[in-house]
């Protein structure tokens, strides 16, 4: 892992389950099982793979 | 492009993640009918979508629903619910029974939108706004029946303090996501 590998699970799912609220504060899409739970789960793994990535800062 | 192949994957997943739920509804089962008007424009089962909700303006006042609906079958000893779907659950907000030996097959009435705000232990400006997925049964000797819809409660999210918190959270952990991008110091 070059980057922050717990930061990017803990962000990535904290950033998931915020994302589906705002969906369904926006009306674009309810609470639903697929966006509850489905987002943060994407965001866990998008945290893991942008920490096992880091594309940015040095190098 | 073999470089950007990272990105592009999660970007297509996230979207179709988006785009499940905008197809993947079915309204009424059972045979069961029914309409409400709110507002001067008539609802019905159709409103199943996320792009076509029921709306309920809440933001004005005296504004009044008249719904109407009807059972095909015999209609005795009837039972049903009515609940909010959030996630995997379905978190009831209204029920109803009775025995109903005249077998009523339809009904209608009106509702009051003030009413229903009435029913928020909070504030008016308080009530969450957004898109909400109803689901409900009703049972009878008969047979039965199982719908949903989706339901807007009109405004913008920046209206209130959930749905500024959302913001300002969607935006937070946002860049602490991209903060778990940068490459740590190798001494």
């Amino acid at each position: 892992m070059k980057g922050r590998p717990v930061l990017g699970i803990i962000s990535g799912l904290l950033f998931g389950f915020f994302l589906a609220l705002l969906l369904q504060q926006l009306a674009i899409a309810p609470l639903t099982t697929v966006t509850l739970i489905g987002l943060p789960v994407a965001g866990v793994v998008l945290g893991i793979v942008l920490s096992a990535w880091a594309p940015l800062g040095r190098r | 492009m073999v470089r950007h192949w990272k990105p592009l994957l999660f970007a297509s997943a996230f979207l179709a993640l988006m785009w499940i739920p905008a197809v993947a509804f079915a309204s009424v089962t059972g045979g069961c009918t029914g309409s409400v008007v709110i507002d001067g424009t008539t609802y019905g089962p159709a409103n199943d979508t996320p792009s076509n909700p029921i709306v309920v303006p809440i933001d004005k006042s005296g504004v009044s629903a008249a719904w109407e609906g009807s059972v095909p079958f015999a209609n005795t000893n009837h039972h049903g619910n009515l609940g909010i779907v959030v996630g995997p659950w379905n978190i009831e907000i209204a029920n109803w029974s009775g025995a109903n030996q005249a077998d009523t097959r339809s009904a209608n009435g009106d509702y009051s939108v003030d009413d229903f705000k009435a029913e928020f232990p909070v504030a008016e400006s308080l009530i969450p706004r957004g898109l909400y997925e109803l689901s409900g049964t009703h049972e009878a000797d008969g047979g039965s029946c199982t719908a949903h819809v989706m339901v807007k409660i009109e405004g913008s999210p920046l209206s209130n303090p959930i749905g500024i918190a959302t913001v300002a959270g969607t935006v937070v952990t946002g860049l602490t996501l991209l903060g778990s991008a940068f490459r740590r110091r190798t001494s």
